[in-house]
């Protein structure tokens, strides 16, 4: 019922300005999203910390949308990132305020057919993400991309082919012709209360099902082939990737000898990456993984789980989604450790300058 | 059968970009500075010198020759959410702009003749093609005074796609591809209301599209 609230106690304040309106809460486990999506075109930091910052006043005004089910929560839009929301009175052991629930891109109306495996071939000036028939690749090899967001929210499974095949042809020995699992930003983060219906028909899940799929065909396909499948795991892709992992061992397969992977500022945990490879028997070396040292995002995603001393990863991915009205404790512990959500973000960028746990 | 009318984004409204080949102006409308500062290497600069062959090479991918029957300079990609009027549908709109250099095709040495253009695209067409594309079917379109080769680049398996040709000289062309990304299913065809609405699209951000002499 209450699952948000039990379940994560770990609402602190965003920041520390008073002043008239409703205080202002958020999810200290949305701490690395809030970096990956300010590091991104889709939002300046400034445009973002000023939009929540301003639901003070606006929090349930006549430009959010409401959610159908529960009259308390809300979404509001920032460029190209929605801000979901519940605003919530005080009482019983609460602070009323507004209680920021989820940061995530905005999806584009292009990508409702648009996740899940092409085969991309270079034409004309351009690289050309055509669908793969059956799971089936067509090259040696891959990459499973989110591609980088724009102004307009996420990226198109078009400009992520391009955005994929440069990098191929700048870091790679290869003809122009490659496959890409293309996992949009919307489909990456959880979502569950605000589904729209092109979105209901391919939830979280099937995406990582269908790239399970794609590698237990190849394991398949190639099996009489000496050369693996090389797979470019970039930035977001190998949150998906981590999921599809996981479902393998499930699905019979133990071990992984025609597929292999290298990551490229990943922007999941790499110690968590690294127990789901073994247990398809790819054991993860430092020569798998290439980071840009810039990449601030997929720094902040190797540090959070220490830095802050909480189990926040675990609670962020099994959100039940389903807000409702219920206890809601400000997490005092995690005040005094973190201070403001703002303070910590700042915390976060500070430590990643200075490398890798 | 009822017209579909989309919420195209007002061309004429965007900033214009204006490009210098350097005996011409090209100019069109559309907001490509923000993607350009983003991928240095991907495009050109504002001032091209089309007769430069050292400036088309170096924008060749390491995997592409120099012999290459079309080169490309990229002067800039851009993509607009479109919405139905009065209606759910809708889907996204990508337009990329580059000058070709057409070269080395048999019989053809002044692309502003009709059948030679037409000849051009042709042989790059089935160069690239792999026996799953629909086109070329070619046509020509005339809008704003200036006459373009239509060209179907649509794959069977990926979004419509459709390529607008400017003849500028005898051996350059400026290339505008506009593919129609969520308006119907990967691998249906484009009902033809939906395919008028579109191409009027297509045909409101061309229209804009000026070339001039540069002394003028």
């Amino acid at each position: 019922m209450n699952a948000i609230f039990s379940q994560n106690e770990s609402f602190i304040p965003f920041c520390n300005a008073k002043g008239n309106g409703r205080r202002v809460f958020i999810d200290a486990t949305l701490i690395p999203r809030y970096i990956e999506l300010t590091e991104s075109k889709a939002v300046t930091p400034m445009r973002l910390s000023h939009g929540i910052k301003a639901l003070r006043a606006l929090a349930g005004g006549f430009h959010s949308s409401s959610n159908q089910q529960n009259a308390f929560a809300h979404r509001t839009q920032v460029d190209g990132v929605e801000i979901a929301y519940t605003v919530l009175p005080g009482g019983q052991g609460r602070e009323g305020g507004v209680y920021v629930t989820d940061l995530r891109l905005k999806a584009r109306r292009g990508n409702e057919e648009a996740a899940g495996l092409y085969n991309v071939i270079f034409q004309r000036n351009t690289w050309r993400p055509v669908k793969a028939p059956e799971s089936k690749l067509s090259t040696f090899y891959g990459v499973i991309s989110a591609g980088s967001a724009g102004v307009n929210g996420e990226a198109t499974y078009r400009d992520a082919a391009n955005e994929c095949g440069n990098f191929l042809a700048k870091n790679t020995s290869y003809d122009g012709k490659y496959d890409l699992f293309f996992t949009p930003g919307s489909k990456v983060d959880g979502e569950g209360t605000w589904l729209t219906p092109a979105q209901k028909r391919l939830p979280l899940t099937a995406l990582a099902k269908n790239l399970a799929g794609v590698i237990c065909q190849a394991e398949a396909d190639y099996s009489w082939k000496n050369d693996p499948v090389t797979w470019y795991v970039l930035e977001d892709g190998a949150k998906v990737l981590l999921q599809a992992l996981k479902l393998l061992p499930a699905s019979g397969v133990t071990t992984l000898t025609k597929n292999t992977f290298l990551f490229a500022n990943p922007r999941e945990s790499m110690a968590t990456l690294k127990l789901a490879l073994q247990k398809v028997g790819i054991t993860l070396t430092p020569e798998m993984i290439k980071a840009n040292s810039l990449d601030a995002a997929a720094r902040v995603r190797q540090q959070f789980n220490s830095q802050l001393g909480l189990a926040l990863i675990k609670s962020q991915k099994h959100r039940d989604n389903k807000v409702s009205i219920a206890k809601l404790p400000v997490n005092q512990n995690l005040i005094r450790k973190a201070g403001t959500f703002e303070e910590a973000v700042k915390k976060q960028l500070f430590s990643a300058a200075h490398g890798w746990t | 059968m009822q017209e579909i009318i989309f919420k195209w984004p007002g061309f004429e409204k965007l900033p214009i970009n204006c490009f210098k080949l350097p005996k011409l102006n090209l100019s069109f409308r559309g907001n490509i500075s923000e993607r350009r500062d983003q991928e240095l290497e991907r495009y050109v600069g504002y001032e091209v010198d089309i007769d430069d062959d050292e400036l088309f090479y170096r924008y060749l991918h390491a995997f592409q020759s120099k012999d290459n029957p079309f080169l490309y300079l990229t002067l800039g990609d851009l993509s607009y959410d479109v919405l139905q009027q009065g209606g759910c549908g809708g889907g996204s709109l990508e337009i990329n702009v580059a000058i070709a250099r057409i070269q080395n095709i048999p019989e053809v040495v002044d692309v502003r003749q009709r059948d030679q253009l037409e000849r051009s695209v042709q042989f790059l067409f089935d160069q690239e093609s792999d026996g799953e594309m629909h086109g070329p079917n070619f046509e020509w379109v005339s809008i704003n005074g200036l006459n373009y080769l239509r060209e179907d680049g649509t794959h069977e398996r990926s979004n419509p796609n459709y390529i607008f040709y400017l003849p500028i000289n005898q051996r350059h062309a400026l290339a505008v591809s506009f593919d129609f990304l969520g308006f119907v299913p990967i691998d249906e065809s484009l009902p033809t209301e939906l395919y008028a609405a579109l191409m009027s699209g297509a045909e409101s951000f061309l229209s804009y599209i000026q070339i001039e002499d540069a002394n003028d």
